[in-house]
């Protein structure tokens, strides 16, 4: 799978890896799991569970849609599944673009959308035994 | 006609991950959602707000299911 990992994300390989001469900028979000819920409940860990071919396929469309309107170089998105420990990484999106202005904004358009769009979804387990599934958006 | 429908997500707290249904006289989503609520009418709300996709691809409300779809139900998404 290109975009969903079982494994631990590692930032330091992302970044390295995805470097080219032409970029000027580098932007890189990552999305990292709260240690307190609703009602400041503790966290104990959040489950991902993905739809793996229609998840994908979004995050592909997604990235398509970001270099159509933005001038990047290139752009990453890797997105947790399994269960991701409190201040563990869920979701890292890394743009590289020749100027700042492209990777921050084709950066925000890929989380809100992979929020909104993607066939990925979350629980949360408490650390008083509860759950909660995530609501969408 | 049988379809096989998976379940993600919060879903699985109403049924099993999936399961084969005898769907020979639906033919549109709202329908396919009406059929699945009567299993497990406290799983309304939810399956009413799913997304369907069959064989992978997302679809609008008419459809021609044929026999052996996969039929995917999907929650609004909350992944990040």
């Amino acid at each position: 799978m290109k975009f969903l990992s079982e494994d631990e994300i590692r930032l330091e390989k992302i970044i390295i890896q995805s470097y080219n001469e032409a970029d000027g900028a580098m932007v890189l979000f990552t999305g990292m799991v709260r240690g307190r819920g609703k009602n400041s409940k503790k966290v104990a860990y959040i489950e991902y569970e993905a739809h793996p071919v229609l998840a994908e396929n979004s995050i592909e469309k997604l990235i398509e849609q970001s270099r159509e309107k933005w001038s990047i170089n290139e752009a990453i998105v890797i997105h947790r599944t399994g269960r991701v420990n409190v201040n563990g990484i869920a979701v890292v999106i890394a743009t590289f673009a020749s100027h700042r202005q492209a990777a921050y904004e084709a950066n925000q358009f890929l989380i809100n959308n992979i929020k909104q769009e993607t066939e990925i979804w979350k629980k949360e387990v408490f650390e008083d035994g509860t759950i909660e599934w995530g609501k969408g958006g | 006609m049988t379809v096989r429908v998976n379940f993600y997500a919060i879903l699985k707290d109403y049924f099993s991950s999936s399961i084969d249904l005898n769907i020979d006289e639906i033919r549109t989503v709202s329908a396919l959602k009406e059929l699945i609520i009567r299993l497990n009418e406290d799983s309304g709300s939810v399956v009413t707000s799913c997304r369907i996709a069959v064989n992978n691809v997302i679809i609008g409300d008419n459809v021609h299911f044929a026999d052996g779809d996969i039929v995917d139900l999907l929650p609004p998404s909350s992944g990040g």
